[in-house]
């Protein structure tokens, strides 16, 4: 599925600069979707509120390997802990550049994965749709679209992405 | 740079996640910096300690919840200790200024009012804690 996304500078502390994107046509950033659904879940609070902490020391500190837990192909998510029912995915360039999606509560029923529910779907889609807007921001950072000064992505436009299909169930 | 939801936060932070995440990542941190100052590597905790490397590898990424017995036995290998409990840290050092025995005494670069200062001393040297030296006492 095509379609386009822009990439916006979220915030930026000492080694580390975020970045959202939002697809074209919507007024929230996919983080903003992710923050808004969740917030105010209690079920997931805790894990919601270490997400948030991590971000900030990520922010501080830089985004390094240790802080994500690996989902493979590149994409990473928050929080690492294994026993953590909410996942926000995350794409990271470098130390320097970290990227944030949306994300939502990974079910750990066998038989979700198996029959591919939707919210495994939805999940799914997120995973994939950070890892493509990932690749793309490298792949146009290596053709010098875009540019980069420290942590700050330079010339930064709309461009598209290509989000694989659902896996069929 | 657009506008952020992290700063338009609708409640606090769930209390205690801040010391959870600051304190998961500090033993990680100083476990990692004292395998650095011994010139040993994750391998050695490994071996010492009956793991395989990669879940010490785990634990070292700054997100484990660390049980008081695993701290226990980490410490044991290094030789040193991983936290510090605040009745094991010294207060800061204070220094008294004396100028005479009966005139003002310096208590953080802030006089008090004149007191008789061998009653201060005598006060501070019942506690053990004072070191008298020719023209200062340091209070540890």
């Amino acid at each position: 599925m095509k379609c386009s996304v822009t990439l916006d500078k979220l915030d930026e502390e000492g080694f580390t600069s975020l970045y959202v994107f939002t697809f074209v046509g919507e007024t929230d950033s996919e983080y903003s979707k992710f923050w808004d659904k969740f917030e105010s879940d209690k079920t997931v609070q805790w894990e919601f509120d270490v997400i948030d902490r991590r971000i900030t020391t990520i922010l501080q500190y830089g985004a390094e390997d240790e802080h994500f837990r690996m989902e493979g192909k590149g994409t990473k998510a928050l929080p690492i802990n294994a026993n953590s029912k909410l996942r926000l995915y995350c794409y990271r360039i470098d130390p320097g550049i970290l990227i944030i999606g949306n994300g939502g509560i990974k079910l750990k029923n066998p038989d979700a994965t198996k029959n591919k529910t939707k919210d495994f779907l939805e999940l799914y889609r997120y995973c994939e749709t950070i890892r493509v807007v990932g690749l793309k921001i490298e792949e146009l950072l290596r053709d010098k679209t875009i540019g980069r000064k420290d942590n700050d992505l330079l010339r930064l436009k709309q461009f598209e992405i290509n989000i694989p299909d659902d896996p069929q169930s | 740079m657009i506008h952020s939801p992290r700063k338009k936060r609708t409640r606090q932070l769930e209390s205690g996640v801040v010391r959870y995440v600051d304190h998961s990542l500090a033993i990680a941190k100083q476990i990692n910096i004292i395998l650095k100052k011994l010139d040993k590597n994750q391998a050695y905790l490994a071996d010492k300690l009956g793991k395989k490397e990669s879940e010490i590898s785990k634990w070292l990424r700054g997100t484990h919840n660390f049980t008081l017995k695993t701290i226990s036995k980490i410490e044991d290998v290094l030789g040193e200790s991983i936290i510090v409990c605040p009745k094991d840290v010294k207060p800061q050092e204070v220094h008294f200024y004396v100028f005479s025995e009966y005139q003002k005494v310096l208590l953080k670069d802030k006089p008090t009012n004149t007191v008789n200062t061998s009653q201060v001393f005598q006060s501070l040297a019942m506690t053990g804690n004072v070191m008298l030296t020719e023209d200062c006492a340091s209070y540890n």
